[in-house]
């Protein structure tokens, strides 16, 4: 498998086939005298912005924290949670109530409850 | 018989679909200031955009991704963000000048002021998206849009000089007004390849389950619909050449279009151009507001689909809301809807090339469209479209707005 090819920017679907992200970082581990191994895929807005730039990482972790809604603007699914790298990336979670889906919840329960129809 | 259903309800989108205010007020100015002269701009804007709706269904019918989603996936996040980032924002000007349409079509009907009901008519086209299906929306405003075929009448009623009209279909250097030509040909380019008409379809596509048997139906759609669309724009041309170039009126504001129909029509030429007006303007806000939700949510990973339930698709109908309602604030400023949308057409010319490029990589990609890949007719008239008309826009966008020539 290639990493960067097969898994990187790749769209995340949990268990209940939701849509919950995209692949925003790989992290991996570095072990002595054995090969490093990937031990999480990474999402969250602040994984984003590292890529791009360190300033867009520092404003996208304080915008974060002053919105609350998500817990910590980087979420990591362990590997051993990943089933699947085909087209998408078929992941072992349940989203409903996890970081992935916060804003989509908290838009819905304090944007669109009010929507009379 | 499905297929047949299908591409006709295609051509219908085509002709309903194809008019919105982009085309509307690129192909009026253009008859008025230069007769038939651009025609070829509108023929060839519309060669590159069969092949370019050709490529986004396939893209579809066989990846099965999103067209965001596979650039972002092939090209990485970093690169995305600039393409995206002005798309968003020439869709944003897009959709206020489409509401602009809306707001001066129920202007010439009831004198109403535009600044007035420009915030209640995003929410009007809002509740169509909350409660409406993809289809619906599409057919329903397509199917009024054929009032469009009223330009056609008045077209073949006004007589146009067969000889003069067959050399528009060549391209020429301009005789007068080279700056404002050129602009000119580059905004009916950046009116008929509108980057948001891409994810518009392609997101249709998958939301509609297209597979390998629906190549053959997206190629007739592409061509008959795109093609008889634009028959409908050349028409408001030679329209406008027969009324206002004879007395020398330049396009300035709105209320001169409005009577582009008067000459065949009589008392009913101005109430029918404003429907027609209104309806595709309708139409075209809808699609622009919910492609450029479906860009960003597939960008991002988000759940989206327009026939799901809203709710559960919370940050996707979100985009469209927030696009709407600033689309509404824009025109309530008092902004005048005819220089945003000369502005906005000529601006869609300079970023076509973010848009487009790596899309035409991606349909070159073996990866993502196994021996579906582009042909070479395909890529060059695309990429060479793309380019010479961004640099072209570059040039004279500056000039026309210097007023220079």
């Amino acid at each position: 498998m290639k990493l960067i090819n097969d898994v990187l920017d790749k769209q995340l679907i949990d268990r209940d086939c939701r849509k919950c992200g995209r692949v925003d970082g790989i992290v991996i581990e570095l072990r002595e005298d054995e090969p490093p191994r990937v031990a999480a895929i990474e999402c969250g807005f602040a994984v984003c912005a590292r890529r791009v730039s360190e300033r867009w990482e520092r404003f996208a972790v304080v915008a974060g924290k002053r919105l609350g809604v998500r817990k910590s603007p980087r979420y990591r699914i362990a590997w051993e949670k990943v089933l699947d790298t085909g087209l998408d990336i078929d992941v072992d979670i349940d989203s409903e109530d996890a970081p992935p889906l916060a804003w989509e919840k908290w838009i819905r329960e304090h944007i669109f409850a009010k929507v009379p129809f | 018989m499905k297929n047949i259903g299908q591409v006709a309800l295609g051509v219908i989108t085509g002709i309903g679909g194809f008019l919105e205010i982009g085309t509307m007020a690129t192909s009026a100015e253009a008859g008025a200031a230069f007769r038939y002269s651009l025609i070829w701009s509108v023929v060839l804007g519309t060669i590159c955009l069969i092949f370019l709706i050709e490529m986004s269904g396939r893209h579809a019918a066989i990846s099965k991704h999103s067209l965001a989603g596979a650039v972002r996936e092939r090209f990485g996040f970093p690169f995305v963000v600039v393409p995206r980032a002005a798309e968003l924002i020439v869709n944003l000007l897009l959709l206020g000048a489409e509401i602009g349409g809306v707001c001066f079509a129920i202007k010439l009907l009831t004198g109403v002021p535009i600044q007035l009901i420009a915030i209640p008519i995003g929410i009007i086209i809002w509740i169509l998206i909350w409660l409406g299906t993809l289809d619906g929306i599409e057919y329903g405003t397509a199917a009024l849009g054929m009032l469009a075929i009223a330009f056609v009448v008045a077209a073949v009623k006004y007589h146009p000089p067969l000889h003069e009209l067959a050399r528009g279909f060549a391209p020429a250097m301009p005789h007068h007004d080279a700056a404002h030509y050129w602009f000119l040909v580059i905004s009916i380019i950046g009116a008929n390849v509108s980057p948001y008409m891409l994810y518009f379809y392609s997101s249709g596509g998958i939301e509609d389950e297209w597979d390998e048997k629906s190549l053959g139906t997206n190629r007739l759609t592409a061509i008959l619909g795109m093609g008889f669309g634009a028959a409908t724009a050349i028409t408001v041309i030679i329209c406008s050449a027969h009324v206002f170039e004879p007395l020398g009126i330049r396009i300035d504001h709105y209320e001169q279009v409005a009577f582009v129909l008067v000459p065949a029509f009589g008392k009913w030429g101005v109430p029918l151009f404003a429907i027609i007006l209104g309806v595709c303007c309708f139409g075209a806000a809808t699609e622009v507001s919910l492609a450029s939700a479906y860009s960003l949510a597939q960008s991002l990973g988000w759940n989206w689909a327009e026939d799901d339930k809203p709710q559960r698709e919370a940050r996707f109908a979100l985009t469209y809301t927030v696009m709407l309602f600033f689309g509404g604030v824009i025109m309530a400023t008092g902004i005048d809807p005819l220089k945003l949308t000369m502005l906005t057409m000529g601006l869609t010319a300079v970023v076509l090339p973010l848009a487009i490029i790596p899309f035409i990589i991606i349909m070159n990609d073996e990866k993502y469209m196994h021996e579906h890949t582009n042909g070479p007719i395909g890529n060059t008239v695309v990429v060479f479209t793309i380019v010479l008309t961004a640099i072209v826009a570059l040039v004279t966008i500056p000039l026309e707005i210097m007023g220079g020539s």
